[in-house]
């Protein structure tokens, strides 16, 4: 088989769990979508066909999924921590259907493309304000870093001067939605740092 | 008939009688094994250790950078590397070239990675025998090659390519593969010395992703290790590795274990290395506990005479 449709078609397959899943239980549609001569039918049968071929597969297609999404949980760890169980089940159902991106900060867009997903949740609308905010403002924060912008503002009714001393002393962090916050984050040029600065608001 | 080393050292001969941007002279990125300098043992950089490693750097000889994190990089990315710059000799290792990829590299990756190459003067950067992207789709990790010939004259063309840019001398790695490809025409270690011969390229000899691959698809790391040519074996990558299930899982989370050490050991006495890294993504310990692992390491790299 050809190296590059056979490489075309694993990219398609190893990224793309609707696919992988026509291949495993659904074979002759899997053919048909990638118009497979008999050449390549007889190259790709055994990844459908072999036991440990289909093993490996779903293996390989749930690693892709976990390396993923260890990166974003590295790049969001206020909201993976927050989330718990709803941000990895949300992860998992979002990176079955969304490829990974291409470039260099890859990661760091997924986590973006992940949070606006996650933020479309309903069940992550329920969360109090001040978790939403805060996570709203790691999501933030991660954008300003990786999407040059020379300003960026955005305005809370959490206080995030007082969130650390409240959240450290164990009182309801609802409490300090009382006093507002706004935020900016400048970069002044791509070369220059970038300059992130809370305002309370009273 | 299997094609011999000078066949396919042939074949990407006639590749490399493309121009060069060098004025045509022999490209520095062959520099013989040999000749590249010793460096020991040190670690792959991330942040998380940024602190401590500043205070321990005693203990560490070099550091592997990963050179997508460099590349297109914002202000405080450049000055991190500033610093590191100051403080340790750096290997880039790039991570998304796609060297087996039909597509070829990207030229605006390669041409980044050139930029950063020149600019840290290393005396050697890695790359992986893998692909990463086809058809439009980036995959977002190493994909295995098969091992075929079809694949060993792309990896070569691909390397001709990024020869004619960056004229650093390139080592190989070899990476973990879950899925066997059906279309198999030689076994591994086959296919990876027939890849340094015919590519005039060093061996990053990733010890650990070896030790997952045999145990996962039922070879003898040790028959792995004689197929390859000595010389050509520069660079050495170690961490644990975790079995789940009936897998073993390069999670680059765990401290070494002992079976990997063995491994390590017996490499470091067959092969001329220059140095070993080790490459721990997740998980960290306190960096005192690294340390003690280079520090063993070093000490493998000692009893076998790769440095004093
Ligand atoms: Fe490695």
């Amino acid at each position: 088989m050809e190296l590059n449709r056979l490489q075309q078609i694993l990219a398609r397959v190893y990224t793309d769990a609707a696919i992988r899943r026509l291949l495993l239980d659904d074979w002759p549609r899997f053919a048909e979508l990638f118009d497979l001569s008999a050449v390549e039918a007889d190259a790709l049968r055994p990844l459908s066909i072999s036991p440990r071929c289909r093993s490996q597969l779903i293996d390989f297609g749930d690693a892709l999924i976990s390396k993923r999404w260890h990166a974003v949980r590295a790049l969001l760890p206020k909201s993976a921590t927050i989330g718990g169980a709803l941000f990895d089940e949300s992860f998992r159902q979002y990176a079955s259907s969304a490829p990974p991106f291409p470039g260099v900060h890859k990661h760091q867009h997924d986590a973006l493309a992940f949070f606006a997903h996650l933020a479309a949740d309903d069940r992550w609308r329920s969360l109090p304000r001040w978790q939403r905010e805060l996570l709203d403002f790691e999501a933030a924060d991660l954008h300003a870093r990786v999407v040059p912008r020379r300003l960026r503002i955005r305005l809370y009714l959490t206080s995030f001067v007082e969130l650390p001393a409240f959240l450290r002393s164990g009182r309801a962090p609802e409490n300090v939605r009382e006093k507002r916050s706004l935020v900016t984050w400048i970069r002044l040029a791509p070369s220059r740092p970038l300059k992130r600065r809370i305002w309370p608001l009273g | 008939m299997r094609p011999s080393a000078r066949d396919d050292r042939a074949r990407c001969a006639a590749l490399d009688r493309e121009p060069t941007t060098n004025g045509g002279r022999r490209p520095d990125s062959r520099v013989a094994q040999a000749e590249l300098p010793t460096l020991g043992v040190g670690i792959g950089y991330r942040s998380a250790f940024a602190g401590e490693l500043l205070l321990q750097q005693k203990r560490v000889d070099f550091l592997e950078i990963v050179a997508d994190h460099y590349l297109d990089a914002n202000a405080e990315r450049r000055a991190e590397l500033a610093r590191l710059r100051g403080l340790f000799t750096l290997v880039p290792h790039a991570l998304d070239l796609s060297l087996g990829g039909v597509e070829g590299p990207d030229p605006r990756y390669l041409e980044q990675l050139a930029a950063l190459i020149e600019l840290v003067e290393p005396p050697w950067w890695s790359e992986h025998i893998a692909f990463t992207r086809a058809g439009g789709v980036s995959i977002g990790h190493l994909a295995p090659l098969p091992c075929t010939n079809a694949a060993l004259d792309q990896l070569c063309a691909n390397i001709e390519r990024v020869r004619a840019v960056i004229h650093r001398p390139l080592v190989l790695e070899n990476v973990t593969y879950v899925i066997d490809l059906p279309s198999r025409e030689m076994d591994d270690a086959t296919f990876i010395a027939r890849l340094l011969e015919a590519s005039d390229c060093g061996l990053l000899l990733d010890v650990t992703n070896l030790f997952i691959n045999a145990r996962n698809h039922g070879f003898d790391a040790t028959d792995f290790l004689d197929a390859l040519p000595p010389e050509r074996v520069v660079q050495l990558h170690f961490v644990g590795a975790k079995r789940r299930g009936s897998q073993w899982v390069d999670s680059h989370a765990d401290p070494v274990n002992e079976e990997i050490w063995q491994l390590l050991g017996e490499v470091m006495r067959r092969f001329p290395v220059k140095g070993a890294i080790l490459e721990r993504d997740a998980n960290w310990p306190r960096f005192a506990e690294l340390a003690g692992e280079l520090e063993r390491a070093r000490a493998l790299g000692r009893e076998a005479g790769r440095w004093s």
